[in-house]
């Protein structure tokens, strides 16, 4: 009944633009907080702060991507940060005293964040509590295991092997920026061209029509939740040897940041729309912005209000287009 | 036995269920510990309560308009420190920094408000970002313990009838107005209606729009008045007041049977699920838990209690 | 109520037809969507104290009338006339306060409250902020009385009702309000034998106060039963308005099915008696669909044949589908399809062994909107695609480009969003997308909905070339015309249960109308 008749090519025209606009956006933040920083902060040019923020930003790409994934499928995880802070709690006290430990010390993590993914999948997939108080919960036992497990005082100390994977550069390249580019580009591709990736999409897009359309829709949330958890650690493990030491608030920050970073680059809370090479650049934003905000002179507390007002505004924006869009 | 089940989940949606839980496990407490049923720690479980208590009352009527609040540990926090930084200890600065975090309330209420009802932002997003742009501000202000809160308000509510701290009495009253509140004012039935079903409500002529306002100035009226219950018992505030309040409202709610779905719950129900919770933490320290894995405990305790009670049920009916 | 007393002063009870000036009229009322038009130049008037059955088949304009009447829509041109008054609303509020209430199927209650709260709910009486709960209950009380339902306790949740009982909720809810007409939309579709006969008692009462009733109905005993006055609509025009009393049944079908249609040719299929060869493509046995309790079914489906399911909303020829298609679990039964035993699981083992289902609701069930239309179009068969490997760009362009030139689809290419496409085309996506599995068993739920003439044309032509090329089909609609010119074998559903087949002669407008109402043909 309220199909249009508008001739078709007349539609395309106007969506092209609209588009074309929506992928520019990201990008002008980039420019922006550039153009901030040289009127605010003139040493965030320098070689050495530059080379900081990209290996930041890599870190906050690898979290961020698996952030995305859950997006995507209409998600939200919160309980990225206690993911990463427990994973390198572990690490580095089965570590403490024999560096070669480290493989045991990987896969003790790496079980870890497997049951962390699972139990906000059982959650969320199995007895369909919304995905934020799913994922709120989970971190919340996750930070008391870790408290637990350390008596309140994390000790011990980052294997060497992970301080060079951290903060060591390849060709002068920051090892995380690698890193994070390798797996943006790896989850571009499997979302983009393997029938994983049609899945996630249809899943977040219409669950009932993936569902109609023979997509097992449930596996599909799962293994994105399961993904995010992973994604967490790989994060973590960069973010751990780039820290050098461990303490109960490495993680901390992580799970805003990486839904800021992915909804800057338009990825939708609706689930369904948007991709991690946006993500990528939104993660660089939002890394950006806080370093400039530092080197301004400003401290925690200014990163905090603008990361809170950066999730609030994309989304507000993303929400205008999208009731615009469908309107007309 | 599917029988049993049903009726077992259905005491739960009353909010009868977890007061038979209170009680199982306050008997359980008092048999195994000797020193839980003393009056010191009677008294001291009481002024434990109120905290969650009012923070329980705010997501309350957030969750029963169809919302969400996030903000509120954040706003508690905010309150904490400017009324014991403000105050300092000297009692008139004291009331005009309460009136003063009332004031931020009712603002920050009216933010929230404004990004969900107006830019559509979803809630849990929406006071998600309130939540990040709070603890900025608090870090802004103070990153450690700041200023005190005049001693003989201190003194005020530790005192009190019996084993009952006087904040505890305050916090009776204010429970007691917001079930008459509920029970007899045309809002309080309009706020079920637009968080049951807004569609409905339209239809019937109520906008939802100022309907989900009011829940959300209330909700952060009653985060306010939990920071001030909480600096006023502690002496002092500090930034790391509150944290975790707004998960354990949100499980507060739902395990005395409010449906996150929105428009169905009872304030009994809910109020005994922040009683349970304080209770659990009670008696975890009354039978020497360690404090440490207290925390445990209690994460897990909260899980599966949104495992069990969020049932399928509960959303689809 | 004041105005309702008043109104019923104005026009005394039991007043002829003729001497009492209507109530609510529409005087040449018009309106098209997208230039295709529902209704065209009605006139249709309503008298106080009277009940006017509207009838017509689906499509015919029954809800775009009642919508335009309570304010959903605006009419394009024409006029409503309110008590001598012209008026025209531009919100259901205005016409809610007009006095003008519609009782959907779907309710407008609020399940876990009271029945005084939502009696009440938007007009809640008290001083200030505070509410009179005394008065609301009293008020109730006095309503629900009046209504001879004293046994609903206004106290009770209305999610504890039954569906009778919330029904004359809703009516009360409106009555409260001040409803001078009341328009109820197919009550019969959701209520059993014995809740209608309430809900008849209830209607003969509020005629006695003056209210004016619009009843619309499928049924034709209901309509012998309770109407005044009987309105039929055919293509969005009005054929008569007359007494019911100088109608019958049979005429009734001849005015909905239209004389000129009535003798159209039956389906081609069917004439031409086509054969069917081969081992059957399905086979159902004893089945009993989920929630249903009528017999068993049997029935076998052989290559190349279009098999049509007709029946009320209800009857369970979509649960038939939904089942098949692996959404729905059957109560018992054996289903195989080419000779191998289906579990039926979920839609992927029953898209996997051969049957795939365009939903009734493609923007629902059917599409990811948002998403291009080559998306779409392989979503069902990416895994075929490649499992292990990654699906190149080409393969699904080329597969899209082949599947939109085969089905005609107008749209720039395998990249357009599908969101962007007229319904014609979006359902030539679905089909797309369910071809693409090569399917042995086709479903398809109401395909032609929503659909513009032209396109409608080319899925029927769609269709017939999938069966001609050995596919089964099994088509359900609840527009006559289209299943004729779909299928070749007819099975009426009831209650669940396939009560009669029609072949021939028989499968012709007027015969299925019957089949589906219940009226036996002497």
């Amino acid at each position: 009944m309220s199909t249009s008749v508008v001739a078709p090519d007349a539609q395309e025209s106007k969506r092209r633009s609209s588009v074309d606009l929506s992928q520019l956006t990201p990008l002008l933040g980039l420019a922006l907080v550039a153009l901030l920083a040289a009127i605010f902060a003139p040493k965030f040019f320098q070689a050495d702060n530059l080379g900081n923020l990209t290996r930041q930003a890599g870190i906050l790409a690898v979290v961020a991507a698996g952030q995305t994934l859950v997006l995507l499928v209409a998600g939200i995880d919160l309980s990225v940060g206690a993911v990463i802070t427990l994973s390198m709690v572990l690490i580095a006290k089965i570590c403490k005293t024999d560096e070669s430990k480290i493989l045991m010390a990987l896969i003790v993590a790496l079980i870890v964040a497997l049951i962390a993914g699972s139990a906000n999948a059982f959650l969320v997939v199995v007895r369909r509590v919304p995905p934020f108080v799913a994922t709120l919960a989970t971190a919340v036992l996750i930070g008391g295991v870790q408290t637990a497990y350390t008596q309140g005082v994390p000790s011990g100390s980052i294997p060497k092997a992970l301080t060079r994977l951290g903060s060591g550069n390849l060709h002068g390249i920051p090892v995380p920026s690698i890193v994070g580019l390798l797996v943006i580009a790896a989850t571009a591709f499997v979302l983009r061209y393997t029938y994983i990736g049609r899945w996630i999409y249809a899943s977040g897009g219409n669950p009932e029509a993936a569902r109609v359309s023979g997509v097992p829709v449930s596996r599909v949330v799962a293994g994105c939740f399961i993904a995010s958890s992973l994604f967490a650690l790989a994060g973590g493990i960069l973010l751990g040897g780039y820290a050098g030491y461990v303490d109960s608030y490495l993680g901390a920050g992580y799970d805003l940041d990486s839904i800021a970073a992915a909804v800057i680059g338009g990825t939708s809370f609706a689930g369904g729309k948007g991709g991690v090479w946006r993500t990528l650049v939104g993660s660089l934003i939002i890394t950006a912005a806080l370093n400039m905000i530092v080197l301004a002179g400003a401290s925690e507390w200014l990163q905090l209000f603008v990361k809170g007002f950066v999730v609030i505004l994309a989304v507000a924006i993303q929400t205008a287009r999208w009731n615009w869009r469908r309107r007309r | 036995m599917n029988d049993l089940k049903t009726k077992i989940i259905k005491s739960f949606s009353n909010g009868l269920a977890v007061w038979i839980i209170i009680a199982l496990l306050t008997i359980t407490a008092s048999l195994t510990s000797k020193d839980f049923a003393t009056l010191g720690n009677v008294n001291n479980y009481l002024g434990q309560t109120p905290f969650l208590i009012m923070g329980t009352c705010g997501m309350f009527l957030a969750v029963i308009a169809g919302q969400i609040d996030l903000s509120i540990a954040a706003l508690a926090k905010i309150t904490s420190v400017l009324v014991s930084g403000i105050g300092n200890g000297d009692e008139n600065k004291f009331w005009l920094a309460v009136l003063l975090c009332y004031a931020i309330g009712i603002g920050v209420g009216l933010f929230n408000s404004f990004l969900i009802v107006k830019l559509k932002v979803p809630a849990f997003v929406a006071t998600l970002g309130t939540y990040s742009i709070l603890e900025g501000l608090v870090l802004a202000y103070t990153n450690r313990g700041i200023g005190s809160i005049p001693g003989n308000v201190i003194v005020k509510f530790y005192d009190g009838v019996g084993p009952f701290p006087v904040s505890f009495i305050v916090v009776i009253v204010i429970l007691a107005l917001l079930g008459l509140w509920l029970k007899k004012s045309r809002l309080a039935l309009r706020l079920f209606a637009v968080g049951g079903d807004p569609e409905v409500a339209r239809r019937s002529g109520v906008a939802s729009g100022p309907v989900i306002t009011a829940s959300m100035v209330l909700c952060s009226l009653f985060a306010v008045s939990a920071g001030i219950i909480q600096v006023c018992r502690a002496g002092v505030g500090t930034p790391t007041t509150g944290n975790g309040l707004e998960l354990a409202a949100i499980t507060a709610v739902v395990l005395g049977g409010v449906s996150l779905m929105g428009g169905r719950g009872r304030l009994v129900g809910a109020i005994g699920g922040a009683i349970l919770i304080t209770l659990i933490d009670n008696s975890l320290n009354m039978i020497g838990v360690s404090q440490y894995s207290q925390g445990l405990l209690r994460g897990a305790v909260i899980v599966a209690a949104i495992a069990v009670f969020v049932s399928k049920r509960q959303q689809s009916t | 109520m004041s105005s309702r007393s008043s109104s019923s002063a104005n026009h005394p009870v039991g007043a002829e037809e003729g001497s009492s000036s209507p109530l609510l009229s529409t005087r040449g009322v018009s309106k098209s969507f997208s230039g295709v038009p529902a209704l065209i130049d009605v006139d249709f008037d309503l008298y106080p104290g009277r009940v006017h059955a509207l009838l017509g088949q689906n499509g015919a304009g029954k809800s775009t009338l009642i919508s335009i009447l309570s304010g959903v829509l605006q009419a394009d041109s024409g006029e409503i006339v309110l008590s001598g008054e012209s008026r025209n609303f531009s919100t259901p509020r205005e016409a809610l306060d007009a006095g003008i209430v519609a009782v959907y199927q779907e309710l407008s209650l609020l399940p876990h409250m009271t029945v005084s709260e939502n009696l009440f709910l938007g007009i809640e009486p008290g001083k200030l902020s505070v509410l009179d709960r005394k008065s609301m209950s009293d008020q109730s009380t006095e309503m629900l009385r009046s209504l001879g339902a004293e046994g609903i306790d206004p106290n009770a949740l209305v999610g504890t009702l039954s569906l009778t009982s919330q029904q004359i909720v809703e009516i009360a809810k409106a009555l409260i309000r001040n409803a001078k007409v009341l328009i109820l939309d197919e009550p019969s579709a959701v209520l059993g034998d014995d809740e209608l006969e309430l809900l008849y008692n209830l209607i003969a009462k509020l005629k006695a106060t003056g209210i004016a009733i619009v009843y619309i109905t499928h049924r034709l005993d209901e309509v012998m039963q309770i109407a005044d006055e009987v309105t039929i609509m055919r293509d969005g025009r009005k054929v008569i308005t007359t007494d019911r009393a100088n109608l019958d049944t049979e005429s009734m079908i001849e005015a909905l099915v239209g004389r000129k249609i009535a003798t159209k040719s039956a389906p081609k299929w069917i004439n031409e008696n086509r054969p069917v060869s081969g081992e059957p493509i399905l086979k159902v046995s004893n089945l009993i669909l989920p929630g249903m309790k009528g017999k068993a079914m049997d029935f076998d489906l052989f290559p190349g044949e279009i098999l049509g399911l007709v029946g009320m909303t209800g009857s369970g020829r979509s649960r038939l589908l939904r089942t098949l298609a692996g959404l729905a679990f059957p109560t018992s039964g054996q289903v195989s399809i080419d000779g191998k035993p289906l579990r039926i699981k979920n839609p992927r083992t029953s898209i996997a062994a051969g049957i795939v289902l365009v939903p009734e609701d493609r923007k629902r069930m059917g599409l990811v909107l948002d998403q291009p239309i080559g998306s779409n179009i392989v979503l069902s068969i990416v895994t075929r695609l490649s499992r292990i490997t990654w699906i190149p760009d080409s393969v699904v362009k080329k597969l899209s480009n082949d599947m939109l030139q085969r089905l005609s689809v107008k749209s720039t290419g395998p990249s357009q969003i599908v969101r962007f496409l007229s319904g014609g085309n979006q359902q030539k996506v679905v089909i797309g997308r369910c071809l693409t599995t090569k399917p042995r068993l086709l479903l398809l739920d109401e395909p032609l909905r929503g659909v513009d003439i032209g396109a409608k044309s080319e899925i029927v032509e769609i269709v017939s070339e999938i069966a001609r090329n050995g596919t089964a089909v099994i088509v359900v609609s609840s527009e006559i015309e289209d299943i004729l010119a779909l299928t070749d074998r007819l099975f009426v559903m009831r209650d669940g249960e396939m009560t009669q087949e029609l072949t021939g002669d028989h499968a012709n407008e007027a015969e299925v109308l019957r089949a589906t109402v219940g009226v036996t043909h002497e």
